[in-house]
């Protein structure tokens, strides 16, 4: 189609009476229309093109309304479309007439005259049942394999729940084999005096992996003391102030991790109005 | 439409604004009268009621002459009109009768249709082999097949515009050919 002329498918629009109400549009084509006798000839050629598509009912819904409704309201219209029926109704009986007296040529490949009866009716759609088949037999596999991966699936969750589940209680057991040999709490042998650094070889004890906190026992006077924690001497690691002693002694726990490798002391320092004392119990820790 | 047309004041006005020069406007009057009748057969209107159409937009055309100047120039006026006219046309047809129109089909109750077949069979046989072979090659086929058909078919025409429009031709020249050979046989 010329360049300057209008779209076919705004043709189409025009001639089904859809521009109606685009007034500059409608009146703009039909001046063109009407003053270039190509472009004339062209809407005619579309206008049977209407008619053929309305006979082999290839319009779409919308289509079909508006050239039942607009387009055929003109008798000369339906004239032609009187006339395309007769002409196609007796071309068709003239080829099938035709192709049953002779032997069938192929005039595209691929293809048998029309009329050739029931297996010229399959083999103008075997091309459609082959689309058909393959798409259900696509589908079929598809369900197939989704269903197959969703079952895998499905399987190796219930697997891996198992291990899980083992898993965890061989944690369980291991924790709890942990906790019997590193109890959370250690407990020093109780200090019945002092004990300075390098003399406490007989107050040991092996801090493992669980163990949170020490629990010691010092054997004092009743009253209030400061306690603090060095392991080397002058840094305080941990510190806790006004700890009650009973007539049994001072029993306080304090945290492992406080206690470093090798020689620890608590100091211990008694809340006395004007004369604080400090005393001394050292213990070595294992890591 | 000759009363209003023969009214010298309006007529001759409209004569000027189509040309200055009197035969040209003339011209192009009667050019403006042509495509007004293939506009509203392009709209749809039965072939009876064209030239009846044509003199009303003229008419209307003439009697709305203080609003020629909302118009670029004559032939746009006219068919801005002949819009209107159609719109009341189309008003005027409504409830449509033909919505309910079922084209006839060729069927052995019909008195002509064995004289419209004789007479398409020898308007075919008149055809130039080229076109004859082009028609006949066209209703080839059902459904896909037709498709694929068609589409070999506008290969061979320089296109799928080309082959519509040279169908179209010799459509129109059958057609003519049948209408005038039914005319002979029933006069």
């Amino acid at each position: 189609m010329n360049r300057n002329f209008p779209e076919e498918s705004t043709i189409r629009q025009y001639l089904l009476g859809r521009l109606d109400e685009q007034e500059e549009l409608e009146t703009s084509l039909s001046l063109q229309i009407l003053s270039d006798d190509k472009l004339a000839e062209i809407v005619d050629s579309i206008e049977d093109e209407i008619i053929e598509d309305y006979l082999d009912g290839t319009l779409s819904a919308a289509d079909k309304n508006a050239a039942d409704t607009y387009f055929l309201r003109s008798p000369e219209r339906n004239e032609k479309v009187h006339f395309a029926r007769l002409l196609r109704s007796h071309l068709e009986k003239k080829a099938s007439s035709k192709s049953k007296a002779e032997i069938p040529v192929d005039p595209v490949p691929g293809f048998l005259p029309a009329g050739g009866g029931r297996v010229d009716y399959w083999r103008s759609h075997f091309r459609t049942y082959c689309e058909i088949a393959a798409l259900i037999i696509l589908t079929a596999v598809s369900i197939f394999y989704i269903s197959t991966l969703q079952h895998r699936f499905e399987s190796n969750q219930a697997q891996l729940k198992n291990e899980l589940a083992k898993e965890r209680e061989h944690s369980a057991n291991l924790f709890a084999q942990l906790q019997q040999k590193h109890p959370e709490t250690l407990n020093l042998p109780t200090f019945f005096g002092v004990n300075l650094r390098a003399k406490a070889n007989d107050h040991k004890v092996k801090i493992g992996p669980t163990t949170k906190f020490i629990h010691v026992e010092v054997n004092v006077p009743s009253g209030f003391y400061d306690v603090r924690l060095e392991s080397t001497p002058g840094s305080t690691t941990w510190f806790q102030a006004r700890l009650g002693a009973t007539s049994y002694g001072l029993v306080f726990d304090f945290p492992a991790q406080a206690a470093e490798s090798g020689d620890n002391c608590l100091e211990v320092t008694q809340h006395q109005p004007n004369t604080p004392a400090s005393e001394q119990f050292c213990f070595w820790a294992d890591r | 439409m000759a009363s209003s047309t023969s009214s010298p004041g309006p007529f001759d006005r409209f004569l000027h604004w189509l040309s200055p020069d009197r035969d040209k406007a003339v011209q192009e009057f009667e050019e403006i009268r042509k495509k007004l009748t293939r506009y509203f057969a392009l709209k749809g209107c039965p072939g009876i009621d064209l030239e009846d159409l044509r003199d009303k937009t003229l008419d209307r055309v003439l009697q709305i002459e203080e609003r020629w100047h909302e118009y670029p120039n004559a032939r746009a006026c006219c068919f801005g009109v002949a819009r209107y006219i159609k719109r009341e046309y189309d008003r005027r047809l409504r409830p449509d009768p033909i919505e309910d129109y079922d084209p006839p089909s060729p069927s052995p109750d019909w008195p002509h249709q064995e004289q419209e077949l004789q007479c398409l069979e020898k308007c075919l046989g008149q055809l130039p082999e080229d076109d004859r072979n082009l028609i006949t090659r066209f209703y080839e086929g059902q459904g896909r097949q037709r498709i694929e058909l068609r589409k070999h078919l506008a290969k061979e025409h320089g296109g799928a515009g080309n082959l519509r429009v040279k169908a179209f031709r010799v459509r129109a020249g059958l057609r003519t050919c049948v209408t005038g050979c039914l005319t002979e046989r029933m006069i």
